[in-house]
């Protein structure tokens, strides 16, 4: 690089969500902690608005808060209530308001209703104080749930509240703080957590279903919106829960919706009946909710995964956040992992981890909950409340001066390290980096004694990046130098877009398995996953889409990679609607028919190794679009000629982890080497293929 | 050049992903088109279906029949004077023409009147249990209508734009008045809509813009019954096998070209996501009173 270093002044980012739940027997959590793990990530959101809920089991009286424009109204709102649910009584306000903004007013019903008929009613109040602008809003009416939120930071809406002086330790807090998109932040009722019942939600996101699940809770009777897609979030687990009685689990697979063909899509049947439930779009929520006797945390991400979200656990808390330095802050030996595209965790004080987030149970669990942290080595920088331009330029600084080492101690969650370092050094990072860490990366090597989060290593021509620990999402983007080695394992969409030239091929190797997407869109470069310690399993090793619109470059995976994990099929029922047309034409015979459909999968090189070539060409067309190419898939074993380059990145893999007897072990193993096939494309072979006659 | 409007649906545009809600690129990821009628007991592998059979020769007929089960696409037989033995074996995917019912196929029941009465209702019930009862009706503007019908235990219907009635209006509205009409609680407490299933068929309708439109207006299958006639270039005595060959390319085509428009607006599952959310669109110089019968808001309005 040359001319001026790279500076990055700004940091504007997606919303920040965090949630924390006790387990049985664990001290119960102060608000301390909420705001501790939701301003780690101030730079995600913005001053236009912050909130924090809770949920508190046990015996509890009902709190109806609203806010509204002046004493006048609450009272008004008061009086409202008190038509539909009897006497109300107007506890106060929970922070002056000094006219221009609301003020937070809590109310106390004298008698208890039913959960519906007392939804019904809040409903009809806000509808009633909606039109034709909003004069006052009820936005948290729990009995073990209560909602504190409003403009400003986090710390901004914790001082507001009072929170560290009036607010007691809860079983859950979830907080938020948020950058408004499509709705304004100029007033609180468009603040997080949104609450609906014995639910409260935080969310980042943006959900294109909106229109869709606005019209399904209209349907069963919700009448008044604030007009964001959040909102309807915290609505949907509501209604599903209490109206249509679904099961927790139920009601998140009816949320995010998995793909079809994954193992728990919904059946049609379920489908139909909840059709418009389901959240389309980028979602990453964190939710709170409870029965009375025990307190949930629920969390859901999008089929997709458009939305950042790890989650953790220790001996006595579990913890959801947009980054993993989120969590470190709170509990900095937590064990720590990813949800899946399209999965959802839910656990409870009382049950433990319900749901790991995770289809496989078994694979999470391998996740490193540890890193070794050696003695700093080289001039130590501590990062402790250094921003990242402090911090890059004390890099390029040291850089300049001919400083071999640095070792920067207590980072945690600073973006964009190393970014403009333009001369050869060699960083060692102890704790977590923020996200974009090596971003554009030429020379310099980073060594990190824990794990880096989303986007490390975007556009890096070359140096190095080693993690001793897991990696998250969008690891390597467009990767065009050097190498990215992972000890641990790495999350969603690695090594897409990578690129090699004549003189320069990046090499990625993760020491764990990936998620979905692994080299999508790749047009060179080597991707390795070794899966070490997985030998004895049958737990595929990637995701799903492996090598999808796969160009060039290698993808190798130790052992054997489930088929359907392959490149982007057509769905598997619309082909085998295909063929079982063709034999109901009398075009295809029904043994074939049948081992065709029970092939475990059912891609293009499956028919055409069992179909003529005419009948290929007809449902071939399911597969093809200008994009389509065939990929090679085959057991290989690393050869030292064929694979010479890679087994010598092993080699070194296998040294900077002291994994030399494993990755040797896996050397003389098989893998399955993804690429794609150099040859006529599908245009081709039809073309060639003899005229169809009649 | 852009066409002068010459029908409502050109005046409503979609309401496209934007840097938070990014757009999916259909080509490398996933955007789900298949969708489940009449309670989940039929899959399709998309939201248009074929129909205007009535001119075609018999073998002709046949043919598409073959082709539409192939590609798991409805195809609509109305206007056909019998059921041919072609539909009778993929009768799933068939709907029986007027007239010619047969009890275990999707069978539809024309109403030509305005609202059908109690007595005239009960005389349409289905005959057993599993027989799939539609009725076909003209684009009325009638809530009540629409309830009618649910009640009557139909368990699909059809808004046919091309059956005459003096009450008719745009097949724009109808569909959506129908689709609001039955965002009720049902039984189970689950929306009544969730539990019939709506299907729109004009031979206005040209594209799969057209059709992606009217699914956002509540349809969930939208009938062709000319387009694809103009299409693939279909003349009469043409080669069978290049007239399911092309019809097959046809909807392969509408396909792709309605996974590119969800995407556009971030949508990546049509059923679920897409049928009757209006919200996901706006409209252009349509009048205030049109806009309240659509429920589609005007362009720039949050």
């Amino acid at each position: 690089m040359s001319g001026e270093p790279l500076e990055i002044s700004h940091v504007k980012s997606g919303c920040g969500v965090f949630g924390v739940l006790r387990k049985r027997g664990a001290p119960p959590i102060s608000p301390e902690v909420a705001l501790a793990g939701i301003e780690c990530v101030r730079y995600r959101g913005s001053r236009f608005g912050a909130g924090f809920g809770l949920v508190r089991t046990g015996p509890q009286s009902r709190r109806i808060k609203a806010f509204a424009a002046s004493d006048e109204v609450a009272e008004e709102l008061r009086r409202e209530l008190q038509q539909r649910i009897g006497k109300v009584e107007l506890i106060g306000s929970e922070y002056a308001s000094d006219g221009k903004i609301y003020a937070s007013y809590v109310f106390e019903p004298v008698d208890e209703q039913d959960h519906r008929s007392l939804r019904r009613s809040i409903g009809a109040v806000n509808r009633a104080f909606s039109r034709p602008t909003i004069r006052a809003r009820i936005y948290s009416w729990g009995r073990y749930v209560e909602v504190f939120k409003g403009i400003g930071y986090p710390s901004d809406v914790y001082e507001l509240y009072s929170l560290s002086d009036k607010v007691e330790a809860a079983d859950l807090w979830i907080s938020h703080t948020r950058q408004p998109t499509n709705s304004p932040g100029r007033l609180p009722i468009w603040s997080h957590p949104f609450a609906s019942g014995e639910w409260a939600i935080v969310h980042n996101g943006d959900v294109s279903s909106f229109g869709a699940n606005m019209e399904f809770l209209s349907s069963l009777g919700a009448d008044s919106f604030v007009g964001t897609d959040s909102e309807v979030i915290a609505l949907l687990l509501d209604y599903l829960t209490s109206e249509i009685g679904l099961k927790l689990e139920e009601a998140c697979r009816a949320l995010v919706n998995p793909f079809e063909g994954s193992e728990d899509t919904l059946t049609g049947q379920q489908l139909s009946a909840l059709r418009g439930a389901q959240l389309d779009g980028p979602f990453s929520v964190v939710a709170g909710f409870s029965d009375g006797n025990e307190a949930f945390m629920v969390v859901l991400v999008d089929r997709f995964k458009f939305r950042p979200i790890v989650v953790g656990e220790d001996e006595n808390y579990f913890y959801a956040a947009s980054e993993e330095a989120q969590i470190r802050r709170v509990s900095p030996n937590a064990r720590v992992w990813t949800i899946e595209p399209g999965g959802y965790m839910i656990a409870s004080t009382d049950r433990g981890l319900i749901r790991p987030g995770r289809r496989a149970r078994e694979l999470f669990m391998r996740f490193s909950s540890s890193v070794r942290h050696p003695t700093p080595t080289g001039v130590v920088i501590d990062a402790l409340g250094l921003n990242h331009s402090r911090i890059n330029s004390l890099l390029r600084d040291l850089a300049v001066r001919g400083c071999e080492e640095v070792s920067l101690i207590n980072v945690s969650g600073q973006r964009y390290i190393g970014v403009g370092v333009d001369r050869p050094l060699k960083v060692k990072i102890h704790g977590t980096p923020g996200n974009c860490l090596a971003n554009f990366n030429d020379c310099v090597d980073f060594e990190v004694f824990g794990s880096v989060q989303d986007d490390v290593g975007d556009v890096m021509h070359g140096g190095s990046v080693v993690v001793h620990g897991d990696a998250r999402d969008v690891l390597g983007q467009a990767l065009q130098g050097g190498y990215v080695f992972v000890k641990g394992n790495a999350g969603n969409r690695c090594g897409i877009q990578m690129r090699e030239y004549s003189h320069k091929r990046p090499y990625m190797v993760i020491g764990g398995t990936v998620d979905d997407y692994l080299g999508e869109y790749m047009a060179g470069g080597v991707i390795v996953v070794l899966g070490l310690g997985y030998e004895d399993s049958d737990l595929p090793l990637v995701g799903k889409y492996v090598g999808s619109g796969m160009v060039g470059g290698r993808i190798l995976v130790r052992g054997e990679v489930p088929r359907d994990r392959i490149g982007y099929l057509p769905p598997r029922e619309d082909v085998v609607q295909y063929l079982r047309g063709l034999k109901l034409d009398g075009e295809l015979d029904d043994r074939t028919f049948r081992e065709l459909i029970s092939a475990q999968h059912l891609d293009y090189e499956i028919l055409r190794e069992r179909l003529a070539p005419d009948l290929l060409k007809r449902v071939g067309k399911l597969f093809e679009h200008k994009y389509f190419r065939r990929l090679r898939i085959e057991p290989v074993r690393l050869d030292a000629e064929r694979f010479e380059d890679v087994c010598s990145v092993l080699r070194e893999f296998g040294k900077r982890f002291s994994l030399e007897r494993e990755v040797e072990r896996a050397l003389d193993g098989r893998f399955t080497l993804i690429e794609p096939l150099r040859g006529p494309t599908v245009d081709a072979v039809r073309r060639e293929l003899p005229k169809e006659e009649g | 050049m852009v066409e002068t409007p010459r029908f409502i649906i050109d005046h409503i545009v979609s309401d496209g992903a934007q840097v938070t809600r990014p757009s999916i690129d259909p080509y490398r990821e996933p955007v789900e088109t298949h969708l489940y009628l009449f309670n989940g007991t039929l899959r399709l592998s998309m939201p248009v279906a074929i129909g205007g059979l009535r001119d075609l020769g018999k073998e002709e007929v046949s043919e598409v029949i073959r082709a539409c089960y192939r590609m798991g696409v409805l195809v609509d037989l109305n206007g056909l004077t019998e059921v041919p033995e072609e539909a009778l074996r993929r009768q799933s995917h068939a709907i029986a023409p007027i007239g010619a019912a047969n009890s275990s196929m999707v069978n539809a029941l024309q109403l030509t009147i305005s609202g059908p009465d109690a007595t005239e209702l009960e005389t349409m019930r289905p005959v057993h249990e599993n027989q799939t009862l539609v009725a076909r009706v003209p684009p009325l503007e009638d809530t009540s209508f629409y309830r009618d019908l649910f009640e009557a235990g139909f368990r699909g219907i059809i808004i046919d734009e091309d059956l005459d009635h003096h009450d008719a209006v745009e097949l724009e509205v109808a569909t959506s008045v129908c689709d609001r009409a039955l965002k009720v609680p049902g039984p189970d407490g689950l929306p009544m809509r969730n539990l019939i299933s709506l299907l729109v068929s004009s031979e206005r309708l040209r594209s799969s813009s057209d059709a992606f439109k009217l699914i956002g207006l509540g349809a969930e299958v939208v009938v062709l019954p000319e387009a694809w006639k103009i299409a693939i270039d279909y003349r009469p005595q043409m080669e069978r096998p290049l007239l399911s060959e092309r019809l097959e390319y046809f909807l392969i085509g509408v396909q792709k070209e309605l996974k590119l428009l969800a995407g556009a607006a971030g949508v990546s599952s049509l059923w679920t996501s897409l049928v009757g959310s209006r919200e996901l669109f706006r409209s252009i110089e349509l009048d205030n009173s049109l806009r309240v019968r659509l429920g589609v808001k005007s362009a720039g309005e949050w």
